[in-house]
């Protein structure tokens, strides 16, 4: 066991940990953040992504020492029920979910994709989404909604 | 006249003599890239045969699964014992570290991780870039040799800095794959020991012959 320290959301803290505990471990059970989920716990479904070092990363297999003194952003990081995201916005006015599993991980993953590429085509968004698996075949408007975020933006 | 004409030899001979200089210069630069100035160069003694054999026998080594999943045709890395399309789609992206939503990084660590049907990991995992994508699927062992001595497609890299890379971690993965997955069946010290071996002997290549 170590004493990590581990900023989350802009809130730093210290915690007594085996430094290769996956991060999703830490994030639900640690801090109670629910939003990244355990899906597959092997990197292959998304459902467990969080934002770190400006990219989209599967918490369920990043030991936690691997954040290094970086940041983690989660759903809850990016905006609340009072005050959405933008693209939380998008994904409300679109109606772009069904059970909600797997949102947390399509909503980073398109915003990471769009942090790095803003210009990015319907195509490479698709491209950024293949490792998030949506159940219920919400894509069509999970890809509207995405659209119309990076639209947005530009304006 | 006459000492016009020692001139015009003595010039024929000086023309004679750099172009020759120069020649030779070229082929141990282009044809062979023979490490200079280094540990490896400064003692060995050049032996084509040898440095081929040495070549042949790496050849296998990089023909392995560990090897060809990231350097096979096609910009997406494979996967697995048969060398499947990687699941999720993912592609290799300009640097050959993904593309924007889904890096190499964002699932594989630097290390492997416990357990099978995990993301393997080691040090900068990653594929060649787009500008150099290493790529050697089909090629006989002398164009795979010729590939590998090419600055202008294996990453700017002399015959010593091969070496080098060889011996990184990246590389060295596919000798401890993690669980699940088949190592290459030579022994890591034999597969770098030829790599030395072909170096240090003039990094000679192999004749034509049929792509493995």
């Amino acid at each position: 066991m170590s004493m990590i320290s581990l900023k989350v959301n802009g809130r730093q803290h210290t915690l007594e940990l085996d430094p290769e505990t996956p991060l999703l471990f830490v994030l639900n059970d640690e801090l109670g953040l629910r939003a990244p989920k355990f899906g597959c716990g092997m990197a292959q479904c998304g459902a467990c992504t969080v934002i770190v070092r400006r990219q989209a990363m599967r918490s369920c297999v990043m030991p936690v020492s691997a954040v290094r003194e970086d940041e983690v952003v989660t759903l809850e990081g990016l905006g609340s029920a009072e005050k959405p995201h933008p693209i939380q916005e998008a994904f409300m006015a679109e109606g772009a979910a069904q059970c909600g599993f797997c949102l947390s991980g399509v909503i980073l993953t398109a915003k990471a994709a769009l942090d790095e590429k803003p210009q990015a085509s319907d195509e490479e968004i698709r491209e950024a989404l293949g490792g998030v698996l949506c159940r219920c075949f919400a894509h069509l408007r999970m890809l509207r909604a995405i659209r119309k975020y990076a639209d947005s933006r530009k304006a | 006249m006459r000492p016009r004409k020692l001139c015009g030899a003595a010039a024929a001979v000086m023309v004679a003599f750099s172009l020759t200089s120069y020649l030779a210069s070229r082929d141990a630069s282009a044809e062979n890239n023979f490490p200079q100035n280094s540990d490896v160069s400064e003692t060995a003694k050049r032996d084509d045969a040898a440095a081929a054999g040495a070549f042949e026998f790496l050849s296998k080594v990089l023909h392995h699964p560990r090897c060809m999943n990231c350097h096979s045709s096609g910009d997406f890395p494979r996967q697995g014992d048969d060398g499947h399309q990687h699941t999720m789609n993912v592609r290799r992206g300009v640097d050959g570290h993904g593309v924007a939503g889904v890096k190499c990084s964002s699932c594989h660590q630097d290390h492997n991780l416990t357990g099978t049907h995990v993301p393997p990991g080691a040090p900068g995992w990653h594929l060649p870039s787009v500008a150099m994508p290493m790529i050697w699927e089909g090629l006989t062992d002398r164009q795979l040799c010729e590939m590998f001595k090419d600055p202008k497609q294996n990453g700017g890299r002399n015959v010593d800095q091969i070496v080098e890379h060889m011996s990184t971690p990246l590389v060295l993965w596919g000798w401890h794959p993690g669980e699940g997955r088949t190592p290459i069946p030579i022994a890591e010290s034999e597969f770098l020991a030829k790599v030395k071996e072909w170096a240090s002997k003039g990094a000679a290549c192999p004749g034509n012959a049929r792509a493995r």
